[in-house]
């Protein structure tokens, strides 16, 4: 009888109800979620020429002609490109192709340019990322200004500074000291592209190209602006300018 | 038959494991949120696969609309001030403290200064209202020597403000402030016409300001 009474003995819940603490919870995680956003904006760097004025008609035809294509940004997302091979033909409207944004349009137009392919610098760039990612992470820093500096000699044309996702120290040297004599040599031929905006593009469409300018490796590019050179080209077509 | 008799259950749900899940989420958005600021005016940027991101001080917002309007806005307040004091003074306007305050507080600039005494006598909606309809004038003052127009003002205005700021600081905390200036980063909508970009790359271009950087949002690389 006495072992009986003592079972009866109220025994306390421990449990707590969590239901609350959620709700809250709940309450926070909606705020954070409304008031910030994920990811950083990324920035895109552009340098223009401090005054159209003072830039000289020699400087803007350094380039080959046969190296150079033109790129058209019109209305709609409409783009098109214009390579011709003599500078006497530049104005023909016959030249002018349509293409469509994109790899299989303007990235393939750029990859595979008669003249001047930037798939040779780019499949030199995708050689120099393999070797700069095989490093251990305590060398990338130390390595880091001879990276950046490698990827310019690659956007100029010396392709041959890598070789087998390797880069070559020897030929890099040699290149960085022909390069402060201002004695390069022994460059593939690298392409000029000529940005031209009409006033009805958007700008949607000029961070897209400027985008795929680093894409494809892309060092000399120029956005311009739209002359009488042009006029033929773009009236021949049809293409509205307004 | 008798009546059946429904037993009844327990439906006390076990909350712990849900509480444990939410405490890891709420923990994953406090520390990578990044807080949005407050501008009057919002536009949805391009997006771009490039690496570089935005540096979060001493940038100064150029803000180009879908129509073509130019806002500005800085994340230092100190710098705007001593802008917008610079800016009343060149077009002969004034302001009280009260007025300034309340005009700073919108964080973005976009009313012709001429307008602003008759701007701040407005209520709060309708102010936010003329800020979307207004920008800052990219036309050229005639009546000036230099024929500078109103943004070019602003510009020159936010970098000598930041210059002014920089120069006064002790050099302990020079070395602690990373940017010797303003860095311009231009903020326009996908939908922004290119003409008024060009309008105001030019306007730039034509004060020696030749390095931006395009505000862009991240995307992938279609391989």
């Amino acid at each position: 009888m006495a072992k009986k009474k003592e079972s009866k003995q109220k025994k306390m819940t421990t449990r707590v109800d969590f239901t609350p603490m959620v709700d809250m919870m709940m309450l926070l995680i909606t705020f954070f979620m409304l008031v910030g956003s994920l990811q950083k904006p990324q920035a895109m760097h552009l340098t223009m020429p401090a005054k159209d004025d003072n830039m000289k008609a020699e400087d803007k035809d350094k380039s080959k002609t046969e190296n150079t294509i033109t790129i058209y940004l019109a209305d709609d997302n409409k783009l098109y490109y214009y390579i011709v091979d003599k500078k006497e033909d530049f104005g023909n409207p016959e030249f002018l192709k349509e293409t469509t944004w994109g790899k299989e349009g303007i990235r393939e137009v750029l990859r595979n340019h008669r003249h001047a392919p930037t798939k040779v610098i780019m499949d030199a760039k995708d050689q120099l990322d393999a070797w700069f990612n095989a490093l251990p992470k305590t060398q990338q820093e130390a390595q880091d200004s001879i990276y950046n500096r490698a990827l310019i000699m690659i956007k100029k044309g010396h392709v041959d500074i890598v070789e087998n996702n390797e880069l070559v120290k020897a030929k890099y040297e040699k290149v960085d000291k022909d390069m402060k004599n201002g004695e390069e040599t022994n460059m593939k031929p690298t392409l000029a592209v000529n940005i031209k905006p009409l006033d009805n593009s958007n700008y949607d469409n000029l961070v897209t190209i400027l985008d795929e300018m680093q894409i494809c490796c892309i060092g000399k590019y120029v956005i311009d602006k739209i002359n009488d050179n042009d006029m033929p080209i773009l009236t021949g077509n049809g293409i509205k300018l307004q | 038959m008798g009546k059946i008799k429904i037993k009844k259950n327990d439906v006390w749900i076990d909350m712990t494991p849900m509480s444990d899940v939410m405490v890891l989420l709420l923990t994953f958005f406090m520390l990578s949120v990044n807080f949005t600021k407050n501008e009057v005016v919002k536009v949805i940027t391009p997006g771009s696969t490039t690496k570089a991101k935005v540096s979060s001080s001493a940038v100064l917002d150029i803000t180009i609309d879908p129509e073509g309007r130019v806002l500005m806005s800085t994340d230092k307040t100190v710098t705007m001030e001593k802008a917008l004091d610079q800016m009343l003074k060149d077009r002969e306007t004034s302001l009280n403290a009260d007025e300034k305050k309340t005009l700073l507080a919108l964080n973005q600039i976009g009313i012709p200064v001429k307008n602003l005494p008759e701007f701040m006598k407005k209520s709060h909606e309708d102010q936010i209202k003329l800020v979307k309809t207004m920008g800052i004038p990219t036309d050229s003052i005639q009546a000036r020597e230099d024929k500078m127009s109103e943004f070019q003002l602003w510009v020159k205005a936010m970098k000598n403000g930041y210059k002014e700021w920089y120069n006064d600081l002790s050099d302990a905390e020079k070395t602690e402030v990373s940017a010797t200036k303003l860095e311009i980063n231009i903020k326009a909508d996908k939908e922004t016409p290119y003409s008024a970009v060009k309008l105001v790359i030019a306007e730039l271009q034509d004060i020696n300001e030749s390095r931006y950087k395009l505000v862009t949002q991240a995307k992938k690389l279609e391989e």
